[in-house]
């Protein structure tokens, strides 16, 4: 369950998120690879969220400047909160993985060449033999 | 201005009805000594004041070198603990390592917002890693590798490393 308050900065991450501002950035150091997580850092705190694929559940927690947890928030009981965290992770992940400028980058492969999708022509076979 | 013309205009007859021509001039000398004196106490003051402040800082940044130096040790000792597998030492490092970075937040140098951003990714890193190794340490079967983890602590080495670089060529240049 999310608190009202974490709701209304969620939601804010959310709309800016839409917007493309937020800086979201993938977090290495879990180090297990059920989890995908992802977090916006501040100067003093920090906001992570992450979805845990194995057990199909989405979470996320905020730190202070210490790096103690001062919020722990889940999606469980609302469906509400699910859909939050769902559109923020596939929002993060997109950011992450620069999905929108590799998406753009197609479309305009796709309108500017008029042959795409080709590899850059081999050399021809050398038939002289190397002389070692 | 007309004021001042007419204070100065009273202070003269002043000094003419209570003093003679020779102690009018004598006070006058006195007054430039004084003020010739004051001036250069005042530029003395100033050029202490300055040296104090100039010394002040360098010494400031050379604290925030020897706090950089022990908090990329640390990064170091919980790299060596997690190639061992010893999770518990890694984890009462990081939390230690956490302290000491938030620490360096207000010593000199570390105050512009890129850097306090970026220590914070540091400390959520550090806090990240001690869920991972709280959750080894409760479940021996889950599988773990040093190599992702040590990376991002490596990299916050090489960042830390960098800035104490900066910090100690600006004293020098502080200093000369």
């Amino acid at each position: 369950m999310i608190p009202h308050d974490v709701r209304l900065i969620l939601s804010g991450l959310l709309a800016r998120s839409q917007k493309r501002e937020v800086e979201w950035v993938e977090s290495k150091a879990t180090n297990f690879s059920h989890f995908g997580d992802f977090g916006v850092i501040f100067p003093t705190s920090s906001v992570m969220i992450w979805e845990d694929s194995r057990e199909g559940t989405y979470g996320g927690r905020i730190l202070n400047s210490r790096g103690d947890v001062i919020v722990s928030f889940d999606s469980e009981g609302s469906g509400e909160d699910r859909l939050l965290l769902e559109e923020l992770m596939d929002l993060a992940r997109r950011k992450v993985l620069r999905a929108d400028e590799t998406l753009a980058e197609i479309q305009k492969a796709l309108e500017g060449n008029p042959r795409v999708g080709s590899l850059p022509a081999t050399a021809p076979d050398d038939d002289e033999e190397v002389p070692f | 201005m007309h004021e001042v013309g007419a204070f100065l205009s009273a202070t003269w007859k002043w000094m003419q009805a209570n003093s003679s021509g020779i102690g009018i001039l004598l006070s006058l000398l006195g007054f430039g000594i004084t003020w010739i004196q004051l001036a250069r106490t005042r530029s003395a003051a100033q050029a202490a004041e300055r040296a104090a402040s100039v010394t002040a800082d360098a010494i400031g940044r050379r604290d925030t070198i020897a706090d950089i130096a022990s908090v990329i040790a640390g990064l170091k000792e919980v790299q060596l603990a997690l190639r061992g597998n010893r999770f518990e030492t890694a984890l009462l490092r990081a939390q230690t390592l956490r302290e000491s970075l938030h620490r360096l937040r207000t010593r000199v140098g570390i105050g512009i917002e890129e850097r306090q951003v970026r220590i914070q990714k540091m400390v959520t890193d550090l806090r990240k890693l001690q869920d991972a190794m709280e959750r080894l340490l409760a479940d021996t079967t889950l599988p773990f590798t040093a190599a992702a983890t040590n990376k991002v602590l490596s990299d916050a080495a090489a960042e830390l490393s960098a800035w104490s670089e900066e910090l100690r060529f600006d004293s020098k240049g502080a200093s000369e």
